[in-house]
């Protein structure tokens, strides 16, 4: 039975904290991969 | 679909999408790619400090059990070094530190990377690949001046 107004709040809140972080830890990492320098100047 | 769903994973191909497009952007504006392996290259058998211009050099790097010849390189700032790599026994590595300078020596092929030394001071090269016993000791440096 499917109950009504129902929305997935702490779903929602989990992914949107994981997206968060994935996109630190990858900005991170390429973030220092840029400031490490030209390879094929 | 639900709706939260359909959010959700359009959120997640967004951010695939995003972060695909900055890797291009690093390689084609940054001119920050991949190292080469590249197969037209003789393998050679000693490690040479060849100087095309006062910025323009070219080193060829011959890794050893438990060494890299040549141990020590010293080049100006600003130099733009053409990198050649090669092994004379076993499988061995070549990280220099601080640098997006990353290849693998294996013996019979040539690994190539194209690096600006901008920075002055001691660039340390470090075999990154266990090779045996005296593995830990196996390094060289670059001095930019």
């Amino acid at each position: 039975m499917k109950e009504e107004g129902f929305f997935p709040k702490g779903a929602v809140a989990f992914f949107l904290l994981m997206m968060a972080f994935y996109a630190f830890v990858w900005l991170s990492t390429y973030l220092v991969m840029v400031s490490r320098g030209q390879t094929q100047p | 679909m639900d709706r939260a769903e359909k959010t959700a994973l359009t959120l997640a191909v967004a951010l695939m999408a995003f972060f695909a497009g900055l890797i291009v952007y690093a390689a084609k504006a940054l001119n920050i790619d991949v190292p080469t392996c590249i197969t037209d290259v003789k393998p050679f058998t000693e490690g040479k400090v060849i100087q095309h211009a006062p910025n323009r050099y070219e080193l060829h790097y011959l890794a050893k059990m438990w060494y890299f010849e040549p141990a020590e390189v010293e080049i100006p700032a600003g130099s733009v070094v053409d990198i050649y790599l090669t092994s004379g026994d076993v499988i061995h590595g070549f990280q220099i530190d601080n640098t997006n300078v990353n290849l693998m020596a294996v013996p019979g092929t040539v690994a190539y990377a194209r690096y600006k030394f901008d920075k002055p001071g001691v660039y340390h090269i470090v075999c990154h690949e266990y090779c045996g016993i005296g593995h830990q000791d196996m390094a060289a440096k670059i001095v930019v001046k």
